[in-house]
């Protein structure tokens, strides 16, 4: 461990007093929420649990957020919290909250250090077990006298890790058969190719079989955003021929991923042609939520390389290609004011290849989703599970601080952008380069299409009209910012964005009213998407 | 709506202050109801718990999720069965 994100306080101090004496480097953010999406953005990026650490009570509620997430996601991450002494547990003490118990449901494990002597052995097996299998993030409580006594106890020896778990050989056979009977198969990819790092096994499959390929949010990057046979991404605001190609389908092969509601809109209607072969490391995401045909239990590399064999679906292809030309992104939108997925598309073309973007809540966040080409899934990052606002700027410097070569973009809405805007101190502290795109619209602007749509447009909690000069919010906590409104300043602004030296925020005004297209309407089937089109059409005279 | 199932368990777990707690709250939040409980410690550093839970669910989802719990060393199904109504 070479570097921690926290924020001291009373229940912790004997750590932190620690913290002078050793090489491990420790970043103060703003907000313990901070300090865990920063340590998520370090997890993200290098497949190595983050760690994160807070004082007891507020401090340690303060993680909850950013610990549900790395579960949602499944982020290998080590929270440290500070308790309260051994002998006042229970009693309602200062800043004592049960935070074992508040968190058992959103972490993979978690421990209450009872003795200096077991904290060794604590450490050892919370960085295996964050890190190991389907990642995810635990727990380690630590009293105030347990924290002060001393100790020269090191791990126990442990038997050998666990090998890499290869899946039942008669269902990689019984895959292969399904593989060579079907005729329009489509691979379908999640974040656990990211999480496997097996984003060089996808692209060798993909190439074996010839089929189309579409991601999950978390998939993206898993083959580059330009390879031929990629659709883009699947389900609520997917591409029309990712979802078209979905549910026509006659073999589903899912790989790291787990049929998500935001991907399979109805489930019973979702690829209902479809066989499926499902690879996951993870026992229990198969057949929890579809049945498969093959159940492909292990590590997902040995999977792929297992069941690989070209596919009979040139007709296919070419039907699928048809589609894909037929629904490419078009943007020529004609008006003076900003286009959002455009300034994307232009800023991702702009960009360098080793940029890092940090994606925030809502519908920037698709429209980055469908707008930008990632050439790998580490580049991506997004909350995607739990879909937490505030999420891209913590992240984002957690990322610049581990990747300091890196470009590092941070994309964010004004709603999002205010909660965690107190980061941008962190960025100041440190001089951390993150260059911020803030696109505003003055409105929770997903939330606002939503009530538009369903809710027969009563709009409710959403008018952001009253969001403060946010180049000025920038320049007051010392960062240089760039303020953009018409479409013809975005040419020269995206080049003293890239261009600049240091932390930057661009503030990019956009219509109100731009919404998000396609969209699947929420309990239907990825069959009734939507296109602003189709929406007017159905729209009361 | 699904027919509701009941079934029986018997799972085997390392013992610790949290083990029970923890166990607990994946037979909750995966949506089953639980009808009956019984634990008890080996003296071995095992605690072996028999449950029957009831669920419109499967049992082998949930079974597949308690199969996670770091501390559960074995878990398995003893009985199955649809609920049957009493009048």
């Amino acid at each position: 461990m070479e570097r921690v994100w926290g924020y001291p306080g009373g229940a912790i101090m004997p750590i932190y007093d620690a913290l002078l004496d050793s090489p491990i480097r420790h970043f103060l953010t703003r907000h313990e929420q901070g300090a865990g999406f920063a340590a998520q953005g370090y997890a993200r990026t290098t497949g190595r649990p983050g760690v994160c650490m807070a004082t007891s009570g507020p401090g340690a509620t303060n993680l909850v957020t950013a610990i549900a997430d790395a579960m949602c996601d499944s982020v290998p991450m080590v929270a440290i919290t500070g308790q309260v002494p051994s002998h006042a547990l229970g009693t309602d003490a200062f800043q004592e909250t049960d935070v074992i118990g508040v968190t058992l449901p959103i972490v993979k494990h978690s421990w209450l250090a009872q003795s200096a002597d077991d904290i060794a052995d604590i450490m050892h097996d919370a960085f295996r077990i964050a890190g190991g299998g389907r990642p995810g993030p635990v727990l380690i409580d630590i009293p105030k006298d347990v924290q002060l006594a001393l100790t020269d106890a090191t791990p126990k020896p442990r038997l050998s890790e666990e090998g890499v778990s290869v899946p039942d050989p008669v269902e990689i056979e019984h895959a292969r058969a399904l593989l060579a009977g079907a005729r329009q198969p489509v691979i379908y990819a999640g974040g656990g190719v990211r999480i496997a790092e097996a984003w060089d096994e996808l692209r060798a499959f993909a190439e074996t079989l010839g089929a189309p390929i579409v991601h999950t949010l978390h998939g993206l990057g898993g083959v580059p955003g330009d390879h031929p046979m990629f659709l883009g991404m699947l389900g609520m605001h997917g591409n029309k021929a990712a979802n078209m190609a979905v549910q026509e389908c006659d073999l589903l092969i899912a790989i790291g991923a787990r049929f998500d509601d935001r991907v399979t809109g109805k489930l019973d209607s979702f690829a209902p042609n479809a066989s499926v072969i499902h690879m996951d490391i993870d026992a229990a995401e198969i057949g929890k939520l579809r049945r498969p045909s093959a159940a492909l239990r292990g590590c997902i590399k040995r999977s792929m390389e297992a069941v690989a064999l070209p596919a009979v679906c040139e007709a296919w292809c070419e039907r699928v290609t048809g589609w894909k030309r037929e629904h490419a992104w078009r943007y020529d939108a004609p008006f003076e004011s900003i286009y959002a997925p455009k300034l994307l598309r232009d800023l991702c073309a702009e960009s360098p290849d080793n940029t890092y973007v940090c994606s925030d809540v809502g519908q920037h966040q698709m429209w980055v989703a469908q707008h930008w080409s990632f050439n790998n899934p580490r580049r991506h990052l997004s909350s995607g599970g739990l879909g937490t606002m505030g999420f891209s700027l913590p992240a984002a410097l957690g990322v610049k601080l581990s990747h300091p070569d890196a470009t590092v973009i941070c994309i964010c809405g004004d709603g999002s952008a205010m909660m965690n805007i107190q980061e941008l101190a962190t960025l100041k502290r440190y001089n951390i380069g993150v260059k911020i795109l803030l696109i505003d619209n003055s409105a929770l602007g997903m939330v606002r299409q939503w009530q538009e749509l369903f809710f027969d447009g009563r709009e409710s909690e959403i008018d952001l009209s009253d969001n403060p000069d946010f180049a000025g919010v920038a320049r007051a906590f010392g960062l240089d910012a760039i303020s953009i409104e018409r479409a013809d300043q975005t040419e020269d602004a995206i080049r003293a964005f890239l261009d600049h030296d240091g932390p930057v925020l661009m503030h990019a005004r956009i219509d109100r009213h731009a919404n998000v297209w396609p969209l699947v309407p929420p309990g239907k089937s990825n069959a009734d998407m939507i296109d602003q089109s189709e929406a007017a059409a159905a729209a009361p005279a | 709506m699904s027919e509701s199932q009941h079934a029986s368990l018997s799972i085997t777990l390392t013992d610790n202050d949290t083990a029970l707690s923890r166990l607990l709250g994946v037979v909750r939040r995966r949506g089953f109801s639980l009808r009956a409980l019984h634990a008890s410690q080996d003296g071995a550093g095992k605690l072996m718990v028999s449950m029957a839970v009831e669920s419109t669910r499967p049992v082998e989802l949930l079974v597949r999720q308690i199969a996670k719990v770091i501390e559960v060393e074995v878990v398995q199904v003893q009985h199955a069965a649809p609920a049957v109504a009493v009048a």
